[in-house]
């Protein structure tokens, strides 16, 4: 059910070949990708880079229609919950070393059981981004064979990274925190700051 | 060929003396060679991306050097970075140069600790010793400049936090040269040794398009042959007016990884002989809201730093307030040290798996964060 | 008196009584001289205060001189150097390493981590004092401390040892009930050895 990653003669076959970058500018890549998938929308930010905005069932052949044109450095993958708008907001970071341009994929996914095509298909880097947002945020991602236990260990809360997550009265509960009057200081010093 | 041996499956745990950190490896061996590898991070996390929605703009610029340990600076540096081009700050010169200064001090202490790593997990300790022991005078100037040995918070969102002493400049010149004359007799300790080009001579090689196709970056990278280099590519701070070389090797093994980080301690030593001389005169801070009531207009912004580790990112974003909505941490051994490492442990043997993740020099706290 | 609670005597900062001090013979007294002599430190890096350790073990600071050194194994060591936070996850591996180690066998708390928290205080993955799970013999305040600091906590640790006032792990056998309840509250004992990892509900 896990991958095994053992194989040796398949992976010197992957891994011969030197890298050519790709030097293709931002604005011409988002016009090639609005070209073909419907629904999408690009912006120019006033930073300067190239902002996409895609729904969420097409960002398969987004990633793919970005690689293929040079933005082959998947850079991370970042979840944000947006819990007044009630969606979680899924942010995709590309850069070129060809153009040398940074390019945000961004898509939009329901809070209530969420779920999105995983990009391990095209983007092998993205297995360990997808483990730790379904870990934090609880974000189920189809297509990932590698969706295992990350950081937490014999966690049973919610998944902590959600706003509705309160962890200072987790703490409070689950460790006891202490006011500390230690014994040989003066008792007018430990008590009300000093004064 | 390896189904000839026997099976053994072990934990290479936290508590061992080659594991570099707090980091887990579970293995499944075959005689002395590794079959499978799962490494399993999470031995320090301190859940900073929640910690960081709960403390104000400036408050995180003390919280957030404790995310790598041995290069702290590079936080503060990507942090300010967002943080400024979400409100539109205009750094001014004479600050840029002094972070120049203090990055490359930083990137030249952690590649001394990682030269010193390399060489204790081969059985060289003589190399630690004397890297140790070099690294502590520059930590004596970050104590004489900032006032904390290991972490700063000195660079925040505007510029930096004061001026710098007189003589500091002079102080750095002669702790640059003590080093610059202790680089020969490291190389003719380590490098020139029979034992050293056994052990890491092709040692686990890869390419440049698997290192690409895998997330790979930094001077792990650029051992591969690539020419790529953050502060070429989307230059920061001071980097634009000083000249420096790009350090690549073509090999991309074990061998090749270390050489670059020797030849890089020297680059950066160029770098702020420059920078010390060609400091411009001026303001050291941009015009910021006062710390106390420090709001940032709605926006989000990615900046990225090039570490001695990689390729290490903020992405802040903000939606008016006292508190940022959400922090992304990306540090470059979450790329290093989870995927990477399970595909190039198996068919190496158990006395190569500290030196293997040593020579990508992996920090486990930018995995966990 | 119940298991779970500390028995009677002079307290702690936690509220656990310091074992009133046991009278030690002449051979107990020498052995307890010559250990003071000769310490290892378990090699576990803990945290981030660690990183202050090897500059410690250079001929600047040289720890060596006091009869300090490293060990691999926590069977043949000392001194347990808990260097900064401790996440949950790595409590329960400390725990274990404590428990492996021999007696007499003391443990320092290295940073302000340690003692309450520090800046990690709102943060779910930390514990918030390190003397509620095992026991401490003495603090260091700091955030990082500085060589200088290590080593005055080693002095003060040699002196008392050598009066025979190092009792921690007396103070562990003898109220073990409410340090493992304390433990049982945040982590759960058991095998947690597999190759695969579980996965994700």
């Amino acid at each position: 059910m896990v991958e095994d990653s053992y194989d040796l003669t398949k992976r010197k076959d992957e891994r011969s070949g030197e890298y050519v970058p790709e030097d293709i500018p931002a604005e011409r890549a988002a016009d090639e990708v609005l070209k073909k998938v419907p629904g999408a929308e690009s912006r120019k930010r006033k930073d300067g880079r190239v902002e996409l905005n895609v729904p969420s069932t097409s960002i398969g052949s987004v990633m793919s229609e970005f690689k293929r044109m040079g933005y082959d450095h998947f850079v991370a993958l970042t979840c944000i919950d947006l819990i007044k708008e009630d969606m979680f907001e899924m942010v995709y970071h590309l850069w070129s070393y060809g153009a040398r341009t940074h390019v945000y994929v961004k898509t939009n996914i329901p809070r209530e059981d969420p779920s999105i095509e995983s990009v391990v298909e095209v983007f092998r880097t993205a297995v360990t981004y997808e483990r730790e947002i379904k870990e934090m945020f609880g974000v189920d991602f189809p297509g990932n064979q590698r969706l295992t236990q990350f950081i937490l260990e014999d966690w049973e809360g919610p998944p902590p990274m959600r706003k509705d997550f309160d962890s200072i009265r987790y703490v409070q509960d689950k460790f006891d925190i202490k006011v500390r009057n230690p014994k040989g200081l003066p008792p007018k010093w430990t008590k009300e700051g000093g004064k | 060929m390896m189904d000839d041996f026997k099976v053994t499956e072990i934990i290479f745990g936290p508590q061992h003396p080659g594991i570099h950190g707090n980091f887990g490896t579970r293995l499944e061996l075959r005689g002395d060679l590794v079959y499978r590898a799962r490494m399993v991070p999470g031995y320090l996390h301190r859940a900073f991306e929640k910690l960081m929605e709960q403390r104000t703009w400036m408050q995180n610029v003390a919280i957030v050097p404790r995310i790598c340990v041995p290069d702290p600076d590079v936080n503060e540096m990507a942090y300010s970075m967002a943080v400024e081009n979400i409100m539109g700050l205009e750094v001014p010169d004479r600050a840029n140069y002094i972070r120049t200064i203090i990055l490359e001090l930083s990137r030249i202490s952690a590649h001394l600790m990682g030269l010193g790593g390399i060489g204790g997990a081969i059985g060289l300790y003589t190399l630690p010793m004397w890297t140790n022991g070099d690294r502590d005078y520059i930590l004596d100037l970050f104590e004489e400049l900032t006032g904390g040995r290991v972490y700063h918070i000195f660079i925040w969102p505007g510029g930096v936090r004061w001026d710098i002493p007189d003589n500091w400049p002079r102080k750095v010149n002669k702790v640059l040269d003590h080093i610059e004359a202790r680089l020969p007799e490291y190389y003719s300790l380590f490098f020139e040794s029979k034992v050293t080009d056994a052990r890491l001579k092709g040692l686990a090689r890869f390419d440049s398009r698997w290192a690409v196709d895998h997330g790979v970056t930094g001077p792990n990278l650029r051992a591969t042959g690539l020419e790529v280099d953050i502060r070429r590519m989307e230059p920061y701070a001071a980097y634009e007016d000083i000249d420096f070389k790009v350090i690549t090797r073509k090999e991309g093994d074990g061998l090749a990884r270390t050489l670059v980080r020797w030849y890089e301690v020297r680059e950066s030593i160029r770098i702020i002989r420059q920078a010390v001389e060609d400091m411009p005169s001026g303001e050291i801070r941009a015009k910021t809201p006062p710390p106390l009531a420090f709001m940032v207009p709605p926006g989000d912004h990615f900046a990225r730093v090039e570490s001695s580790k990689g390729e290490y990112g903020y992405y802040v974003v903000s939606k008016g307030g006292k508190f940022p909505y959400r922090v992304h941490v990306r540090g470059p051994s979450f790329t290093h040290g989870i995927d990477v490492l399970e595909q190039i442990l198996p068919g190496n043997e158990i006395s190569d798996v500290a030196l293997i993740t040593g020579t990508l020099d992996v920090c486990p706290p930018d995995i966990d964060r | 008196m119940s298991d779970d609670e500390p028995k009677g005597g002079l307290l702690d900062q936690n509220g656990i009584p310091i074992t009133n001090l046991p009278k030690r013979g002449f051979v107990r007294r020498v052995a307890d001289w010559a250990s003071a002599k000769s310490m290892w430190l378990l090699w576990y890096c803990t945290g981030c205060g660690a990183v202050e350790l090897p500059p410690s073990f250079t001929s600047r600071y040289d720890m060596e001189r006091y009869g300090i050194g490293p060990m691999a194994t926590p069977r043949q060591a000392d001194i347990f150097l808990i260097t900064g936070y401790l996440s949950v996850k790595t409590l329960k591996r400390v725990v274990r390493s404590y428990e492996q180690m021999q007696d007499p066998k003391y443990v320092l708390g290295h940073g302000s981590c340690t003692i309450d928290g520090g800046m990690y205080w709102d943060s779910y993955a930390t514990i918030k004092d390190v003397g509620l799970y095992i026991p401490v013999d003495i603090y260091i305040a700091g955030c990082m401390p500085r060589p200088e600091a290590i080593f005055h906590a080693f002095e003060k640790l040699q002196s008392m040892i050598k009066a025979g006032e190092a009792n921690g792990w007396r103070r562990y056998k003898e109220n073990y009930q409410y340090y493992r309840k304390n433990q049982d509250k945040v982590f759960k004992r058991g095998p947690d050895w597999a190759l695969e990892e579980p996965v994700l509900k």
